[in-house]
């Protein structure tokens, strides 16, 4: 480990996490190809450092998203259940798979995905109760700022929104992903939850999800701890740049883009196989 | 003025009165609530990060020296123990609230995660 690698690991780190906020997606799903191809780290390493940085950006997101009422906690917390066994059980699985397995895993993974966001047409129109409705336990009331009015939805589905939230446990426990890239359009198109509520809710969820694996990683001894610092850092730097820059530019749902991202991720890793 | 039918201080409350206020008390404590576990997060991630960094620092220094890597690990349990941090704080929130049903769910994502912890050092 030399502190070029350090170097070059929170470089990197910066610029996924600029990058990922900038498309709404978390870091990882640059942060593991590029350890894996760029560094050429073993893939259960990659996915380890990756899953700290998922931890971190997720804890500063919703620090950051907290009081906005878009966040639907009671929601997430029910569906965490399903993330973090999800989560718990993609571990044991990533322990017992060997690399060359997770690279193709990963790789018609980052393929599947790449092509529901090309099919995708864009956010669900969520048809608002009236403000006085019943939304229930788990349903929900925000602002939004975009109409100017106050939207209240109920979550419809709910065993569909626990069973993709635990595939997307696996997902994130199995490649070191968030994972988000999974929850927030199923939430959003079959569970009614609007797409921004959606994305805040994934977000907070992330970070227990990565929590429920991360520690087999680490006792397992594939986390060297100065390059899971550098990452980190770097993201949480890159990721408060992204916001900022976000915000600006109005870079928001480039779908098209994620899409010829999520193809060039997959392209990358399956040449790695070769 | 006290003619306007949505003026709180008008005499007799109009039926929806009541309905609007529970929606606004309700919207309240959830706000709270949410800036609540925002501020546990918040809190926590800037623990993890100067800790992080001070070990990094450290590192880079001294790479050989024992302290840097026991600061660097510190740093990254403490980041495992922040979405953790802000669960123990939900349990609490919702035993204070009476609400048994939240409880149980919060206590069953704790209870997974024991299970991974479990894992982790078997």
């Amino acid at each position: 480990m030399s502190l070029g690698l350090v170097a070059v690991v929170s470089l990197v780190g910066g610029l996924a996490g600029l990058i990922g906020s900038l498309l709404g997606l978390g870091g990882g799903i640059f942060l593991v190809p590029f350890f894996v191809i760029g560094l050429g780290l073993p893939f259960q390493q990659a996915a380890a450092i990756s899953l700290m940085t998922v931890i971190a950006t997720s804890s500063a997101v919703s620090a950051g998203t907290a009081g906005k009422r878009l966040i639907n906690l009671r929601l997430g917390m029910v569906l965490e259940i399903a993330t973090t066994l999800g989560g718990l059980l993609g571990g044991v699985t990533a322990m017992a798979l060997s690399p060359r397995t997770l690279t193709a895993i990963f790789a018609a993974t980052t393929a599947a995905m790449g092509l529901v966001m090309a099919k995708q047409a864009g956010a669900a129109r969520i048809e608002p109760l009236p403000p006085d409705a019943d939304v229930g336990r788990i349903g929900g009331r925000f602002y939004d700022a975009e109409h100017g009015r106050e939207i209240a939805y109920r979550v419809r589905r709910l065993p569909v929104g626990l069973f993709f939230s635990f595939i997307a446990g696996n997902i994130s426990g199995l490649l070191g992903i968030g994972g988000g890239i999974l929850k927030t359009p199923v939430l959003n198109a079959w569970c009614g939850v609007p797409i921004r509520v959606a994305a805040a809710t994934s977000s907070l969820m992330i970070g227990v999800t990565a929590v429920s694996t991360v520690p087999i990683y680490y006792a397992e001894g594939h986390i060297m701890p100065p390059i899971a610092a550098a990452g980190v850092l770097g993201v949480l730097v890159g990721s408060r740049a992204g916001l900022w820059w976000g915000e600006r530019a109005g870079a928001r749902n480039l779908k098209r883009l994620m899409s010829v991202v999520l193809f060039a991720v997959s392209a990358s890793m399956l040449w790695r196989l070769w | 003025m006290s003619e306007s039918p949505h003026d709180p201080t008008s005499g007799a409350p109009e039926p929806g009165d009541a309905q609007d206020a529970a929606i606004a008390t309700l919207v309240r404590d959830d706000r709270r609530f949410e800036l609540l576990l925002g501020r546990t997060l918040g809190i926590g991630i800037a623990i993890a990060t100067v800790l992080l960094a001070a070990g990094l620092l450290w590192w880079i220094l001294a790479p050989q020296v024992y302290a840097a890597d026991r600061l660097l690990r510190a740093g990254l349990i403490a980041l495992m123990c922040v979405p953790v941090g802000r669960l123990i704080v939900s349990l609490v929130e919702f035993a204070a609230e009476r609400d048994w049903v939240f409880f149980a769910i919060v206590s069953g994502v704790l209870s997974v995660l024991g299970g991974t912890l479990w894992v982790a050092l078997s």
